[in-house]
């Protein structure tokens, strides 16, 4: 894990590159608490804040290959280290430590950029060849890890999260309204954008390379989610996803810290911890949150889950007020507008999980994505197939496609109906399976003043992606939940950005690409999406406790915006007041102060889902407006360099000689 | 007040919205932001109850009323108006 950021500038004074790299670490120091290091040459610079997984002893960065040519900032983990240092020794390639870092830089140097397909793993890394003057940056194929960047005309910025930008002399965050009204429709950024101007991310599965000054990005991965029919039998599919999980798993324990599970209590939390417990020579540690709210709360089956499988479960109680209370702490880390609360309560498990002494987790993240859990996949079978269905194979149907929402129950049968029948013609081109999601943020499009297209640009991305025409609507719906949500959110919002507040790695083994591809192999030959995730559940039927595999996913919620009207904080003052509204750019105060006012309306009107995302992406968009457009707020102490323990620090500038400066 | 002036009013208060301009009886209140699945099941069932109306599903299979005018219409309609 860690956290990295660099700059290529060679305009700035050269006295104030040291403390510009290292203002760049401290504000990411939380992301690898246990040590810090940078590299200095003419022009450019890049640091690691370092959290100590493998190789504890000497795995320091920035590490360079014995020639001192190639330099490496690494973020993340590689899985696969132990197979590819195996493959690099075989070659030729001579390693000086145990750490998967350098079996990065090795392989980069044998393979070039080749390399990363190779990669099994969750990273982002910055490497910089000293010789030619070049610097490269890349990120995991599901952009399990972020990396951001700025090209501006006084320097080319990039760090694992935007807030190290802040300092670099005469940068200053600005939101971007158009972007703004991209993610008030499709719930997240796309996956090269973010909220503010001028700063972009490197999308998943992409290489940047900066050659002479000149900005080149290159796709090495496309997302597939199709692959050939499988034409074993049930048995024998099942039998496959089985393995590629255990192997995923087994490799992910790979650490040498002791590594926990998530466990939410549903079906793919409960199959990690499953293997976790099989593969472990230990007791493994299991951890959730249970909420105040009893019709939130999950703490039963995830105890079942716990005792069934015997491990030593903890959890921590998060009350409506503690999600409140902790909101903006949540925003400042995601950097991000969001639509729902429930980044909060995994914040505040992150800190529990690591004041129990852990600092790797596994989790399900991925399952739903990958398996066609989620009612958006039926939905979207269902609307597809709309004109070919009877009236009573539609009512089946549509009685169990949105189970936990009460406004598709069956006493609104009628009105569902005539409802979907008028999204079983594509209307968005190639955008079929979400139209009926994007409604809703057809309604946010109100809080902006300018009315744009708020899907020109993800048409433009779907229509621009080679292959995505082809693919079946569970396909694309499936692409789009990848490509936007997966990444955009519940990997940054709800995982990575949450864990790596408090200094936990994230791993998720369903999403490794032999797990991704069994999927594909499987999903719509042994699954016709009507029972959830079929094989999934058929390949663990026999090694799980009945809960898991019983009952209808539960989605994971948090408490939603009426949290605020009964707890009132004083932050609230942002979007109540419609000068502090008209401080955000592109919001327009009077219909956000309607919202608002019906939200916290004392007599407690009621709120539509519509209007509870509408006030949570508000006010997530006001609290990040404060702390980073006006650099006010105090969500985060920024540490002094002397505090940065600094293990690690190269200074090649002005031709001197290797390692001047030294490995202190 | 007539029917029209009663959907109308439903419709402003639950989804804050002035027919006017920006939203006419002729808009799409779907394709427009105004309605969502909950807003338009919220909504259908108000017309349901208000106008003491029942409502088959065979109705919605070839024309679904998503705009103002044709909301009214539909009620006229099932009212004998």
């Amino acid at each position: 894990m860690c956290g990295i950021a660099g700059f290529a500038a060679p305009a700035l004074t050269p006295g104030t590159q040291p403390a510009v790299i290292t203002g760049m670490l401290s504000r990411i120091r939380h992301r690898g608490p246990d040590e810090a290091g940078y590299y200095l040459d003419d022009g450019m610079a890049m640091g690691t804040v370092r959290l100590a997984i493998v190789d504890l002893a000497s795995g320091a960065q920035p590490m360079s290959d014995s020639t001192e040519r190639y330099w490496i900032c690494f973020n993340g983990e590689l899985y696969n280290h132990i197979e590819l240092r195996e493959e690099l020794t075989a070659l030729g390639r001579q390693f000086r430590t145990r750490s998967d870092t350098e079996v990065v830089l090795q392989a980069w140097i044998q393979w070039g950029q080749a390399c990363l397909s190779r990669f099994n793993g969750a990273f982002a890394f910055a490497v910089r060849d000293a010789v030619a003057g070049d610097l490269f940056i890349a990120r995991d194929r599901y952009g399990k890890r972020p990396l951001f960047y700025a090209d501006r005309p006084d320097g080319f910025l990039f760090a694992s999260e935007m807030k190290a930008f802040r300092a670099f002399p005469g940068f200053s965050f600005a939101l971007d309204p158009h972007e703004l009204k991209s993610i008030y429709g499709i719930w997240t950024p796309l996956p090269d954008r973010t909220p503010f101007k001028g700063v972009r991310q490197l999308p998943p599965g992409s290489l940047l390379t900066l050659r002479g000054g000149r900005v080149e990005l290159h796709t090495y991965e496309e997302l597939a989610v199709d692959a050939p029919p499988f034409t074993g039998t049930p048995a024998e599919a099942a039998a496959l996803v089985r393995d590629t999980l255990r192997t995923s798993v087994e490799v992910r324990l790979r650490s040498d810290v002791e590594v926990g599970v998530y466990l939410s209590g549903g079906l793919d939390s409960s199959i990690v911890a499953r293997l976790a417990t099989d593969l472990s020579s230990h007791e493994v540690r299991t951890f959730s949150v249970e909420f105040e709210d009893r019709a939130l709360d999950e703490s039963s089956a995830q105890h079942e889950v716990a005792r069934y499988l015997g491990t030593r479960h903890s959890s921590i109680a998060i009350s409506t007020a503690d999600v409140v209370e902790n909101f903006p702490a949540a925003v400042h880390h995601a950097e991000v507008p969001v639509f729902r609360t429930a980044l909060v309560p995994m914040y505040l498990l992150s800190r529990h999980v690591r004041d129990a002494g852990i600092k790797t987790i596994l989790s399900g993240e991925g399952a739903d994505e990958a398996f066609l859990g989620y009612s958006l996949f039926r939905e979207t079978m269902l609307r597809a197939d709309w004109h070919r269905l009877t009236a009573e194979e539609r009512r089946e149907r549509i009685a169990v496609l949105h189970p936990e929402l009460a406004h598709f129950g069956p006493e609104h049968q009628v009105h569902v109906s005539g409802l979907l029948s008028q999204f079983a013609e594509e209307r968005l081109d190639g955008l079929f399976s979400h139209e009926l999601r994007y409604q809703n943020g057809r309604f946010v499009q109100r809080l902006l003043k300018d009315r744009e297209d708020p899907f020109a640009d993800l048409l433009a991305l779907v229509r621009d992606t080679p292959g995505y025409a082809a693919l079946s609507p569970t396909q694309k719906a499936q692409w789009l939940e990848f490509k936007t949500l997966l990444a955009g959110y519940l990997l940054s919002s709800q995982g990575e950005r949450m864990g790596l507040a408090h200094g936990v790695e994230n791993r998720c083994p369903f999403l490794d690409p032999a797990v991704v591809r069994a999927a594909a192999l499987v999903n719509l030959r042994y699954d016709d999406g009507w029972e959830e995730k079929a094989v999934l559940k058929e390949a663990f039927r026999d090694v799980l406790p009945a809960e898991p595999l019983t009952r209808r996913k539960q989605p994971y919620r948090a408490p939603g915006s009426t949290a605020f009207r009964e707890h009132r904080p004083d932050y609230l003052e942002l979007v109540r007041s419609e000068h502090e509204l008209a401080q955000i750019d592109g919001i327009d105060p009077r219909f956000a102060k309607r919202l608002v006012d019906k939200v916290l309306a004392d007599g407690g009107a009621e709120v539509s889902t519509k209007e509870d995302h509408a006030f949570i992406h508000l006010l997530s968009t006001a609290v990040l407006n404060r702390q980073f457009v006006m650099d006010r707020g105090d969500e985060m102490r920024i540490p002094q360099a002397a505090e940065m323990n600094l293990t690690t620090v190269i200074d090649r500038r002005h031709g001197s000689p290797l390692l001047a400066g030294g490995q202190r | 007040m007539t029917r029209t002036e009663k959907i109308v009013r439903f419709i402003e208060e639950q989804f804050l919205i002035e027919f006017g301009d920006e939203v006419t009886p002729q808009s799409d209140l779907f394709k427009d932001g105004v309605i969502d699945s909950y807003g338009y099941i919220q909504l259908m069932s108000f017309l349901e109850e208000e106008f003491s109306l029942e409502i088959a599903a065979e109705e919605f299979l070839m024309d679904v009323p998503a705009t103002l005018d044709a909301l009214d219409a539909f009620v006229a309609r099932k009212q004998g108006v």
